[in-house]
């Protein structure tokens, strides 16, 4: 019983410590997975994998990748964006800054293969706005992971 | 399984007691700021001035006879055209603020109304840096030439894309373009491949809606370098 308390003790301790320690990095990682075909036809060409979004034909096809504002008065853009994928050739990918109508404020694009590839970071964005992502990916390709934070 | 019940029973306000302990002795304490800032405001020179000035001031009010009989106070008209005049002061301060707050209105409705009438400000920016840029005449070229050849091609390989051209000049790291759409599915279409297709060169676009009334959108973009 002794023994049960204590570790319950540190557990919860640990735990304490850590969200009262939490560290200012607002970055968030997504899982590619996200990602879905831009046109609807296409829907069913992209597999939801654990670690990503899989184009399943040999043709390369545009997707679309949702990215939240989590700072809605922050209206300064991103940091720099990273995306991350698997597959031969070459991804290219526009981050975008909508306002809250749809209309596109501002986009930064990338390229690049295989691995870690950069989009640059976005200077403008909407309080009422979102951002998007569209990229194409080549056939047989996975989008793995994005990962952005805004400007504080 | 008395004695069990027992054991958890006493074990609850020890593991409390404990989770306490690790609390107040291990986790450390939120900076205290507010204190040192008082600390610091208490010992400096202008704080002990200023304190002095309105003892003085307090002072001379009280020496002072009001005759508070609606015919005159002692130091009124003087008085009132101070705080008139910071007042006045003051009402500007906070419209230079609200012109320079972002678009935290209550609504998106209000947001949609003000975005209207009030430029996004990276467009002021670029705009600026299109006007007082010279031109490189190699790059111009070049890069005029990139943006027309996209444009051009893909209205000849989509029956989609129906965008053109009414302008393009660029400098030395900025183009400026005016596409007018056919409508709105050739300015969706538009915006997911054109980026793409002259991202090397101008990685960066920043938009301008033209608003219009006989359906085409018209898009006013300000393609950059990165370099700032």
């Amino acid at each position: 019983m002794k023994n049960l308390t204590l570790s319950s003790i540190a557990l919860i301790s640990a735990f304490t410590a850590a969200t009262t320690t939490q560290a200012a990095d607002n970055r968030q990682n997504y899982n590619g997975s996200y990602c879905d075909a831009y046109y609807g036809s296409q829907v069913g060409n992209i597999n939801h994998q654990y670690n990503g979004a899989k184009n399943t034909t040999a043709s390369g096809m545009y997707i679309s990748c949702p990215v939240i504002v989590d700072e809605a008065s922050n209206t300064t853009g991103t940091n720099n964006v990273w995306v991350y994928w698997t597959g031969a050739g070459t991804l290219s990918c526009s981050l975008f800054s909508m306002s809250g109508s749809g209309s596109s404020l501002q986009s930064q694009s990338a390229s690049g293969a295989a691995g870690w590839i950069n989009i640059p970071n976005l200077t403008t964005d909407d309080y009422w706005g979102s951002y998007s992502m569209y990229c194409y990916l080549p056939g047989s390709a996975t989008l793995n992971t994005i990962s952005i934070s805004e400007k504080p | 399984m008395n004695r069990l019940a027992g054991l958890i029973l006493a074990g609850i306000p020890l593991l409390v007691a404990s989770i306490a302990a690790i609390n107040f002795f291990i986790l450390p304490e939120p900076p205290a700021t507010k204190p040192a800032q008082k600390i610091v405001l208490e010992n400096s020179s202008t704080f002990q001035s200023e304190l002095q000035r309105l003892k003085a001031e307090i002072d001379q009010k009280k020496a002072t006879p009001i005759r508070n009989n609606g015919i005159s106070v002692a130091g009124l008209p003087e008085k009132t055209a101070q705080i008139d005049a910071s007042t006045a002061s003051m009402s500007v301060s906070e419209t230079e603020i609200a012109d320079n707050a972002p678009d935290s209105t209550s609504s998106p409705l209000e947001a949609e109304r003000e975005n209207t009438e009030k430029q996004n400000p990276a467009i002021t920016q670029i705009s600026n840096r299109f006007l007082q840029e010279k031109t490189d005449e190699y790059w111009s070229g070049k890069t005029s030439d990139l943006i027309t050849s996209v444009i051009d091609s893909a209205n000849q390989h989509s029956d989609a894309l129906k965008s053109a051209i009414n302008n393009v000049e660029c400098h030395s790291t900025v183009c400026r373009a005016e596409v007018v759409h056919e409508d709105q599915q050739s300015a969706e279409e538009f915006a997911m491949t054109f980026p793409l297709q002259v991202s090397e060169a101008l990685p960066r676009i920043t938009y301008q809606l033209d608003q219009r009334n006989d359906g085409t959108v018209g898009v006013v973009m300000y393609l950059s370098t990165n370099t700032p």
